[in-house]
């Protein structure tokens, strides 16, 4: 296999730039001549590939970048560039790796050729509404190693590490970051690259990859050994380094290993350290050098108790008896992120001193709390979605229901904010297309109640569609609404199947989702959420009839239109003797660009974008 | 050395523009940057905050009461970040209260700014901006101005940036209105200093 060259690009020395975490990582892919990136948006990992195709379109690089239409499709197309013996990089969010993973732990067992690199982000915080899923599970699920790191700078520095890994072990690798490691800023050192293409070379080997005619139990051994085999490559690269000091302890993992750091420069701590930047394969030895030389050990990781369990069991192997605090014993939190705080007060109590910034500070003293304060997300000004939902509650009266008794469920994405005040359209929001089978599921379970269920179009063709065809294909009695914006928007408007272009800003065919619908066999329509009255109509019409009916309410993204400037309406103002101050604009549809003071009401001439629903449901026809 | 800089405000004011403008202006410099965002919320009226910390720093988030400086865009968000402050702290607010939607039909706002102000009072440095009129009603750059407000005012904040070193990050960074946007932090950074002189910070 011909070997990676990287050819620094002649007006680009090596400087630092600034990166977020996604970034970095982003760059080691490109240092690492990675041709092919694949993947779902979704927080926080989308930036990895955003910036990818930025970099792709701005210097002309030879690099595929796709936003796939899910995460298993995105991982089946980077497996196969890594069967090619081309480099591949494929990227998600914590649940998509849920998604991703049949490929994931199939190909494990084929092994690819050219380096494959599958990067999850977790979200310990659930800064973006997900599970605080601890994806570290997936490497020992999958028997794959797992790079772990703490920092934007390392984050680069990983990425080519777990290139070389995969070429040279023949296995995929997963990078694991976390919110403030994915999200963070941080100096980067960067060189500019140029990615040398490879010759695509894939060859017909019946027994690696079909799984019909492959010896699976002896991959399966060969994937163990393989595994057995990443301890002296990781060791080769230096990673998990082991810092002994005193007889206190620290085994870290991950940003945890930054709140250590600044601890131990603010404090001035003499600490024994081991820093885990692979969880799997566990550095048994490292573990029993440290286990050795100390006499008690915190344990620093977010999330789930892994790093724990692991150095236990190496305590217990090696017959040490050393105090080990952590998760376990209630030191440190098994729920939410990290922090400095956190840490230093892990550290308190592993080295008996208390630590803390507040000691000292007058104003710390005075014990003044912070103020709790609501401050609910909204739809955008000019949304669609928020037409639309404003459009389905009013077809739920018109079809004389009342919406005690409309079961609608709701799905990911921006079209989740249906749950909010004042719309609060939605009764449930669960995983990716989960509205339609959930919808489907109550009427098998005996709802006599009309059941609608609302996704964004990404969604639908993310995993929406097969749970459309298993509700046609049982004669279902539901309606969905495909709340069609055109991107993939809550994530940062990447293109979606309906956008008519890819990621590198190429044409492509905008796929019709009513045309879809049909074709599956649903009776579908068509709305324009912005004509309030004439969809209100078409949407009652639709909810009373039987059968599965899919409508597509189409309009594009606000953000997008105006981003674009792809239409200039008029902005609206309120005629303030026609207002009677009623409220309904606040109370039954709302909009961020309707503001109240004292009273009066106005419209905030740099939000408004025209879109001019609130004027169609003013009661006294006070906006104009 | 290190200084730490926390901006708060809701989805839609430019916050994270700033803290990539003050951190990319440290980093030009060569000094060690590391920061945080609320990402993905910005254009839905959330409230944000970010992080910025320059100088001998190793992680993302500003220890509780360890902030240099709170830049705040909307006077009551930066009730959220009391925790940070210590004596030292100069804290750096917008008058511009924007009520949220949670609120909007009560009748009377709980922390309108006459309300924050008082509980605000005990803290030793405290400047209240008006960013709006002090722009003169630009239709944007009040995220600009005010952190020209805290240019011109915090001197510990030279050795890390500059007025002179930002104009130099807003002409790359920004892509639009440049010339308005250099004349909207250089008024506010002289408003920053003629705060500076008369509390005598």
């Amino acid at each position: 296999m011909k070997s990676v060259e990287v050819q620094r690009h002649p007006d680009n020395a090596m400087h630092d730039e600034l990166l977020l975490g996604n970034e970095a990582i982003a760059e080691g892919a490109l240092e690492s001549s990675v041709e092919v990136a694949t993947g779902y948006p979704g927080t926080p990992s989308s930036e990895t590939l955003q910036y990818l195709s930025k970099k792709v379109l701005s210097e002309g690089l030879q690099v595929y970048v796709e936003w796939s239409t899910n995460e298993k499709v995105a991982i089946d197309t980077a497996a196969a560039s890594a069967w090619a013996g081309k480099r591949s990089l494929v990227t998600m969010k914590a649940a998509g790796l849920n998604v991703a993973s049949d490929t994931l732990t199939n190909i494990a067992y084929k092994g690819v050729k050219g380096g494959m690199v599958v990067y999850v982000a977790d979200d310990p915080g659930t800064h973006a509404g997900c599970t605080e899923q601890d994806s570290r599970y997936f490497a020992f699920l999958s028997s794959l190693p797992i790079l772990d790191p703490s920092h934007p700078p390392e984050a680069k520095e990983f990425t080519k590490i777990a290139f070389e890994l995969s070429e040279k072990l023949e296995i995929p690798v997963i990078l694991r970051s976390t919110t403030n490691v994915a999200h963070a800023l941080g100096n980067v050192p960067v060189v500019g690259t140029v990615v040398t293409p490879r010759n695509f070379n894939f060859k017909k080997e019946l027994t690696r990859y079909t799984t019909i005619l492959a010896d699976r139990m002896q991959q399966h051994a060969e994937l163990l050994k393989k595994i057995e085999t990443a301890r002296h490559a990781i060791d080769d690269h230096g990673l998990n380094p082991l810092i002994l000091k005193n007889r206190s302890g620290v085994v870290v993992s991950g940003v945890s290993w930054t709140y250590l750091q600044e601890a131990i420069h603010t404090f001035q701590l003499d600490l024994s350290t081991l820093k885990i930047d692979c969880e799997n394969p566990w550095p048994t030895e490292k573990a029993r050098s440290m286990l050795s030389s100390v006499d008690e050990i915190l344990v620093l990781e977010e999330q789930e108790p892994i790093v724990e369990t692991l150095l236990k069991k190496t305590a217990a192997e090696s017959g040490k008896s050393v105090h080990i605090i952590g998760k376990e014993d209630g030191t440190m939190p098994r729920v939410g992120e990290y922090t400095f705080e956190l840490v230093a007060s892990g550290l308190s109590k592993l080295i008996g001193r208390e630590l803390t910034l507040s000691n000292g500070s007058e104003v710390a003293k005075k014990g003044i709390k912070p103020v709790e304060m609501k401050r609910t997300l909204s739809f955008c000004p000019g949304c669609p979605h928020s037409a639309t939902y404003y459009v389905i509650n009013r077809a739920i009266a018109k079809a004389r229901l009342s919406r005690r008794d409309v079961i609608v469920t709701g799905d990911i994405g921006c079209t989740s904010m249906g749950v909010f005040k004042p719309l609060e359209t939605l009764w449930t929001e669960v995983t990716m297309g989960a509205s339609i089978g959930l919808a489907h599921g109550f009427k098998v379970a005996g709802a006599k109640n009309t059941v609608i269920a609302t996704l964004g179009d990404s969604t639908f063709f993310h995993a929406g569609m097969p749970a459309l065809v298993n509700a046609v294909a049982h004669g279902s009695d539901i309606t969905i609404i495909v709340l069609d914006n055109g991107w993939t928007a809550m994530t940062g408007l990447q293109p979606s199947p309906t956008s008519g272009r890819t990621a590198l800003g190429k044409q492509a065919t905008p796929i019709d989702i009513a045309r879809v619908a049909e074709a599956i066999g649903a009776q579908t329509v068509v709305i324009d959420p912005f004509e309030v009255a004439k969809s209100t109509e078409m949407v009652a019409n639709t909810i009373k009839k039987s059968g599965v009916k899919v409508i597509v309410s189409r309009a594009e993204c606000a953000l997008q239109s105006s981003r674009v400037g792809r239409e200039k309406r008029t902005k609206l103002r309120v005629n303030e003797e026609k207002c009677k101050s009623c409220g309904a604009c606040i109370t039954t549809f709302y909009c961020p660009a309707i503001l109240v003071q004292d009273g009066t009401y106005s419209i905030d001439s740099l939000s408004c974008v025209g879109c001019k629903v609130c004027a169609q449901m003013c009661p006294f026809n006070a906006i104009e | 050395m290190k200084y730490e800089l926390l901006m708060a405000g809701v989805g839609g004011q430019g916050i994270i523009t700033l803290s990539e403008l003050v951190a990319t202006s440290a980093l030009k410099k060569g000094i060690k940057v590391t920061a945080t965002q609320d990402k993905g919320l910005a254009q839905r009226w959330g409230s944000v905050k970010a992080y910025v910390r320059l100088g001998d720093v190793y992680s993302p988030m500003i220890p509780k009461y360890a902030a240099n400086a709170i830049l705040s865009l909307e006077i009551a968000e930066t009730l959220r970040y009391l925790d940070y402050i210590n004596e030292n702290t100069i804290l750096v607010v917008d008058t511009k209260r924007m009520i949220p939607k949670d609120n909007m039909l009560e009748k009377e706002d709980t922390l309108s700014p006459l309300k924050v102000k008082k509980i605000l009072s005990p803290y030793p440095h405290v400047f209240f901006v008006n960013a709006e009129s002090g722009s003169k009603e630009a239709e944007f750059g009040t995220n600009i101005f005010m952190l020209g407000v805290l240019l011109g005012l915090d001197g510990r904040l030279k050795d890390f940036v500059t007025v002179d070193e930002m104009k130099e990050t807003v002409k790359s960074m920004l892509r639009s209105h440049v010339s308005e946007n250099l004349e909207v932090l250089e008024r506010g950074a002289s408003l920053g200093s003629e705060l500076r002189d008369a509390d005598g910070v």
